[in-house]
């Protein structure tokens, strides 16, 4: 018996133990093999600085895109049952379960020159989205929003819709009522919902180099810019690397109260 | 003015069916057992649960028609509404939870908060205009509530147990304090009161409400004095039997018999006081015309007393003081023999 609970005992540390090592280890890859000397000039070059700062711009003009257009819909998603949500549901959570390389050739259809849409857009206004900077934030968005929709529609099915009715027995319209009540209320999924969706548009990869493409200096995004990097300069990739490492590892600890439960 | 709701809805399991008249400047508590509908009523009232038939009315206007008629949505009807849980909003301080109605009605930012301001004084937390709700206790909390309520000057104020999230040692002056807004305030005052002293201490009309129906309406006195079911009888700590009297007996429904100083025939009512019920460890010799034995279900101490309930054809509670207890050496399942005096049992028409 006793050994027995022993044994039980120590599985779950051990458990933790080795999976702990199994996320840490690429992380120490990283940090021994970079290559510190050259950091400062790596960092310092025109493209690395280009294609972090195109990084930032279109992760945040994503995950701004995803907030509020997502949140009209995670509302309308939250107020109700039946088989139109279940099938906008399916439809704005696809893209977080679809290869993003696929999601890149299904905008390119979509949206691309030729595309069902793109066509028509080009026709109309004489413009086109593949291959430019508001391609590459129409991928990101693509693949972000879904993480903000779930994320903002659990906040506010978990939302006690009483604080909402007592707002309306003050006299608050239902939009005063969503405003001014419900969204401060739900704030911490919404802030979760936001830097999730930014952290999966700062990453994203696929759709963009199918949808935006990889052009230097217009349309490369760091994780572009690490792959290229990888095929001929391996220090260069590295340190691209700890940048976006250092840039998320910073978000979290700023969501380290959301995630992390504080004792 | 006043509140006429005659209604019907079914919600769940719940099938509400009430008619109901509220003066202006009157206090009608709503009681009933849990379940019963007492917070589907007054959110009927409120526009926050539409009728499915019949009408909700004040004055000469008409806050919800049913399906087919006119509805006045919550935020137009002028009705204040004080939560069981308060509902106060926890990202605002208890200065912006009551200044948010009034914020909602166009008052300037400085204006509403010199009003809210005002408000937290007269619920005498003036020093609390900062906190937020999180940082309240229940008392403090269920005055903020109310000024946040009567900021608005409503025309209809509803509470729904507003004493019950509240502890023991801050009720009776909380309870005062609501007595004495309540009269402050010129509307129509509806209030569900679970516990029975709330209701009695606040109301000047009682509205019993059982399984959806007003089961009984009237004035505390009536109500104590009449109870018309059981509940209302526990409500009141009085025995109520319902049953057939002819020749000076009762026959109560459910099997037993009571002799009673009354000549009335047919379906009544009897009530017996449980003071009026004496407990003997051997048969008593004597006047009383109703001597029984009965098993002892529960002893439940009282404030100054002791609860006696009583199993048996007759289920009764009686009342008697620790000392007796002594002397019967009462125990839980022992038996021991009842008499009440026909005098004692009041009857009246069911």
């Amino acid at each position: 018996m006793t050994s027995r609970r022993t044994t039980r005992s120590l599985a779950l540390p051990l458990t933790a133990g080795v999976l702990a090592l199994f996320f840490a280890l690429p992380l120490l890859g990283l940090l021994l093999r970079a290559p510190w000397s050259r950091t400062g000039s790596v960092l310092g070059s025109g493209p690395v600085l280009d294609a972090l700062w195109l990084s930032l711009q279109c992760s945040t003009a994503a995950a701004v895109l995803s907030a509020l257009c997502g949140l009209p819909l995670a509302a309308w998603l939250a107020a109700g049952a039946g088989w139109q949500r279940t099938v906008v549901r399916v439809l704005v959570t696809l893209p977080m379960v679809l290869p993003p390389v696929v999601a890149g050739v299904a905008l390119l259809l979509a949206y691309g020159r030729g595309g069902i849409a793109g066509g028509q857009l080009e026709a109309w206004f004489a413009f086109s989205l593949p291959f430019t900077v508001p391609g590459v934030i129409v991928a990101e968005t693509y693949v972000a929003m879904p993480f903000f929709v779930l994320t903002a529609e659990a906040g506010l099915r978990s939302f006690d819709r009483r604080y909402a009715q007592a707002a309306a027995t003050l006299g608050a319209s239902p939009w005063h009522s969503f405003w001014l009540v419900t969204v401060p209320m739900i704030a911490p999924s919404l802030r979760a919902g936001i830097v999730v969706a930014w952290a999966r548009a700062l990453g994203e990869f696929g759709a963009t180099i199918m949808f935006a493409g990889n052009l230097a200096g217009h349309t490369r995004t760091m994780p572009l810019a690490v792959y290229v990097a990888l095929e001929n300069d391996t220090d260069a990739a590295i340190v691209l690397s700890l940048v976006l490492v250092a840039v998320s590892a910073a978000f979290l600890f700023l969501l380290r109260r959301q995630w992390f439960p504080v004792r | 003015m006043s509140l006429v709701a005659s209604f019907g809805l079914a919600r769940g399991t719940l099938s509400l069916d009430v008619e109901l008249a509220v003066r202006q400047r009157e206090t009608l508590a709503l009681v009933g057992p849990n379940g019963a509908g007492k917070t589907s009523f007054l959110l009927a009232v409120a526009g926050l649960l539409p009728v499915d038939r019949g009408s909700i009315r004040f004055g000469d206007q008409v806050l919800d028609g049913g399906p087919a008629g006119a509805f006045v949505p919550p935020e137009r009807r002028g009705v204040g509404f004080v939560f069981q849980d308060h509902l106060l909003f926890p990202h605002l301080t208890a200065l912006d939870n009551v200044g948010f109605g009034l914020r909602r009605r166009g008052l300037p930012r400085a204006e509403a908060r010199e009003a809210a301001r005002d408000w937290l004084a007269r619920v005498g937390l003036a020093e609390q205009a900062a906190s937020l709700p999180g940082e309240l206790s229940g008392g403090q909390a269920q005055r903020v509530a109310l000024a946040r309520a009567l900021a608005l000057e409503p025309r209809i104020l509803l509470l729904d147990e507003p004493l019950a999230a509240v502890d023991a040692s801050s009720r009776l002056e909380l309870r005062r304090d609501l007595l004495r807004h309540l009269h402050d305030f010129d509307g129509v005052r509806i209030l569900v009161a679970h516990a029975s002293v709330d209701a009695f201490a606040i109301a000047d009309r009682i509205a019993v409400l059982e399984a959806g129906r007003i089961v009984q309406q009237g004035s505390v006195a009536d109500i104590c004095r009449q109870p018309r079911t059981r509940y209302v009888a526990d409500l009141v700590g009085l025995n109520l039997f319902r049953g057939d009297a002819a020749d000076g007996v009762v026959s109560v429904d459910g099997g037993g018999r009571l002799l009673v100083a009354d000549v009335r025939a047919g379906p009544v009512l009897a009530t017996v006081h449980p003071r009026s019920v004496a407990l003997f460890r051997a048969r008593p010799d004597g006047s009383p015309r109703n001597v029984f034995e009965a098993p002892v279900l529960a002893l439940e101490p009282a404030m100054d007393s002791l609860r006696v309930r009583l199993g048996g054809p007759l289920p009764l509670v009686a009342e008697i003081t620790p000392a007796a207890r002594a002397d019967l050496q009462l125990a839980i399942d022992q038996r021991v023999w009842v008499a009440i005096k026909a005098t004692e049992i009041t009857v009246w028409p069911a």
